[in-house]
């Protein structure tokens, strides 16, 4: 008689990093000591209000401020220079309203030996008409291999005004 | 003067604080900010043109309209008599 063994069921799951999400605030929001326990990352950030009208919200990894970003929308890229100094994350927000909510998965954060592949897709209130929607889908590649253990967001220019940034873990 | 405000979470302690941006930090924030401005002095230069280029192509269709217009209406040159001697 023949033996199968069967696999371990994975348990799998969502973990939020950040106990309660972090509200964002100031310039700049860091979320540090991300551990590397999972496979991938999913942001989510809620209602993102820059101060300044139609201010797009930027991330950083580790700090790093080096054009090591390359940053695409639409259709398939090949070449794509790494000019970019930051990832976009949030389209240009309305600063009285805000409706938006954007949906952010990094994968391969906390290996070593990969570039970083991260995937935005955002909606935002349209500064000139906030009825309306601006909506961005953006994949950006970060081409360090060192661990991702913090992530900064911050609006281009000015402050944030209100927003929540949930940080989850996947496994 | 006071200077920007940092939000740090640190997700090992659970802790957060609020702290004032580095001179480095806020040397990064003024390339930020400069990197906005420039890139939306871009777009709307962009749309400018663009909409420029479409005003331009309406006035060229217009003129293309008039011309055949006018060309439809006029008689056919008749050519001068030649003098004879």
């Amino acid at each position: 008689m023949a033996i199968v063994q069967v696999p371990t069921p994975q348990t799998g799951g969502m973990t939020l990093i950040n106990a309660g999400g972090t509200t964002l605030y100031g310039a700049s929001v860091i979320i540090s000591s991300i551990p590397g326990t999972f496979n991938y990352l999913i942001l989510i950030v809620d209602a993102y209000k820059p101060a300044t009208n139609d201010v797009v919200m930027m991330a950083r990894f580790n700090s790093d401020s080096n054009t090591r970003y390359t940053v695409s929308s639409g259709n398939d890229t090949s070449s794509n220079p790494f000019n970019e100094t930051s990832a976009y994350v949030a389209a240009g927000a309305s600063n009285s309203t805000s409706n938006g909510i954007t949906f952010t998965e990094i994968y391969g954060y906390a290996n070593t030996t990969t570039w970083k592949s991260m995937i935005s897709n955002s909606i935002t209130n349209t500064p000139s008409s906030t009825t309306q929607v601006n909506h961005r889908n953006w994949r950006v590649v970060y081409n360090q291999t060192s661990a991702i253990t913090s992530i900064s967001l911050f609006p281009q220019s000015g402050n944030f005004t209100s927003g929540t940034a949930y940080l989850y873990g996947v496994k | 003067m006071t200077k920007p405000q940092i939000k740090e979470y640190n997700c090992e302690t659970q802790i957060e604080i609020i702290r004032d941006a580095t001179d480095a930090e806020i040397a990064q924030m003024e390339l930020d900010a400069a990197e906005y401005k420039a890139r939306k002095i871009a777009e709307a230069e962009a749309k400018a043109a663009e909409e420029a280029a479409k005003q331009q192509a309406f006035n060229d269709a217009v003129a293309a309209a008039v011309a055949a217009i006018l060309a439809a209406q006029t008689p056919a040159t008749t050519a001068e008599p030649t003098v004879e001697e």
